[in-house]
């Protein structure tokens, strides 16, 4: 999950147990999700262990009793906090025959005082239908997070009861603050592929894009593809998912999406990102750089964007730190990009191809330079290939002489025939020669 | 920074983790520690307010013996 998304939900959570406004911890924004995370954790570990003795004798007692009778007593007189706090010390038969006797209402009381971490066992054992019908109570009543705190303890059967009641809306806040993510990818699959569709047009209607990439995020590839492919025919629901990303920084999130839309939505991602301004285009790069997405992200360039396009991506490639070139020039060399580089790089001005080139071609250059002229002849990217070549600097040319030498004798006459043809050969100087032989 | 953590490990109970208070400046750890201390006295008082109802539901006669199982 995105480190800003995880922030975000564990500030909706914390604001929960806290009974504050998510706005009144908006300091914790800055603060690592793990972090948020563990100080929740020991504060639900402080506000649930205190009277232990006392709740344990509560949950003693409550055995001797009929669920029937246990039921009464639980909602005359004890009230749901009080049974929230002992449903752990409980035996977990007794509670849930004691829940089965209890109305949605009382039930859903009980369910926001409760930490599904301790009542683990009673939640699994709650029949499908009364989850069903105290989602729909919580539903009713905005509790959402509270929801996405136990919903990962509630069996298949269970959940898939309770979502027939949940709107969508409710359905993508919930998922967005789940405990244990891991299963979620599992959970949404229960929903079938046209609900789910249904969740994202809600998102995009009630502006929840950042909630609907967390829960596209944690999707099973063969889903998020299936879904990726619809989100193209709702032009609106696509634009937004990018715009929400530009603004929020989820391009770590939306670009692995990206690499599984269908030609069409490729297109549109590209457009829209190459509209972006200068900076957001930046910090794409940036991310790309950390997160390693250069695999999405170089063929969307190169294959997806119209000229102009792609001359923005070249120029803000030129400009960009070392790092985040010699990312780019490891991820092309180990996944055998040359050939889409060179369509991108067929943009850029002579002056921005040696700009980049030295730290393009620089580490690794022996390897490097015979897989970009082979890109060169595939492409027939001449050009830009020669160019980024002549840009070298006079010791690196010196270098990669042995290597250009070591090229066969029709593969050295092509080089040095288009050389010529582009007027480069001087500027390819010891290369040049080397290849001339 | 020794000392930025204890308005808060006071109010949870137990030192809140490193990394939290090393995020934050003073006057959000004090914030922090303001909004903790003001969930557990809450909570506090429904488990108390909690407790006065249960009693209510327990017949006079055996209200004092319940009673001192519960406080």
């Amino acid at each position: 999950m995105s480190e800003a998304l995880e922030n975000r939900a564990e500030i909706l959570k914390l604001a929960r147990l806290l009974g504050a406004d998510a706005g009144e911890l908006s300091f914790l924004q800055a603060v690592p999700a793990s972090e948020v995370r563990a100080f929740r954790e020991q504060l639900t570990d402080a506000l649930f262990d205190g009277d232990r003795g006392l709740l344990g004798r509560l949950a003693a007692g409550s055995k001797l009793l009929p669920g029937n009778i246990a039921a009464v007593i639980a909602q005359k007189a004890l009230g749901p906090l009080l049974c929230a706090r002992i449903a752990g010390l409980t035996d977990a038969a007794k509670a849930v025959d004691t829940a089965k006797h209890l109305p949605p209402a009382f039930l859903a009381d009980v369910s926001v005082e409760l930490d599904p971490r301790r009542a683990a066992e009673v939640i699994s054992r709650i029949p499908p239908a009364l989850v069903a019908d105290v989602a729909a109570e919580l539903t009713n009543r905005g509790e959402t997070v509270a929801m996405g705190r136990f919903v990962g303890f509630v069996p298949d059967a269970g959940v898939q009861a309770a979502m027939a009641r949940i709107d969508d809306p409710s359905l993508l806040r919930i998922a967005f603050t789940m405990e244990g993510k891991e299963r979620l990818g599992h959970m949404i699959s229960l929903l079938g592929l046209d609900r789910l569709e249904s969740v994202m047009l809600a998102a995009e209607r009630e502006q929840q894009l950042a909630e609907a990439l967390d829960l596209l995020e944690h999707l099973g590839t063969e889903l998020k593809a299936a879904i990726a492919a619809r989100a193209v025919e709702h032009g609106a629901l696509l634009d937004g998912l990018v715009d929400v990303a530009a603004s929020d920084d989820l391009w770590d999130v939306l670009l692995p999406i990206v690499a599984l839309l269908p030609p069409a939505g490729k297109d549109t991602v590209a457009a829209l990102a190459a509209r972006l301004p200068a900076a957001a285009l930046d910090g794409v790069l940036r991310t790309v750089a950390t997160e390693d997405l250069w695999t999405v992200f170089v063929p969307l360039a190169a294959d997806h964007l119209d000229p102009p396009g792609r001359e923005r991506i070249a120029e803000a490639i030129a400009e960009v730190p070392d790092a985040i070139v010699n990312s780019l020039a490891d991820a092309v060399q180990r996944e055998r990009m040359w050939p889409a580089l060179l369509r991108i790089a067929a943009t850029m001005s002579t002056d921005q191809l040696s700009r980049i080139a030295d730290r393009l071609l620089g580490a690794g250059l022996e390897d490097r330079l015979p897989d970009m002229i082979a890109a060169i002849e595939e492409t027939g990217l001449w050009q830009p290939g020669l160019v980024l070549i002549a840009g070298l600097d006079g010791g690196l040319k010196q270098r990669i002489a042995p290597v250009a030498a070591a090229l066969g004798a029709a593969h050295r006459a092509r080089v040095v025939a288009k050389a010529r043809e582009l007027g480069l050969l001087d500027a390819l100087g010891p290369v040049g020669a080397a290849l001339a032989g | 920074v020794p000392g930025k953590g204890d308005a808060l490990a006071k109010a949870v109970g137990t030192p809140p983790p490193q990394g939290l208070v090393e995020a934050l400046d003073e006057e959000q750890v004090v914030a922090l520690a303001g909004l903790v201390t003001r969930a557990r006295d809450s909570q506090s008082n429904a488990l108390e307010r909690a407790g006065d109802d249960a009693l209510r539901h327990v017949p006079w006669i055996l209200r004092k013996a319940v009673e001192k199982i519960l406080r």
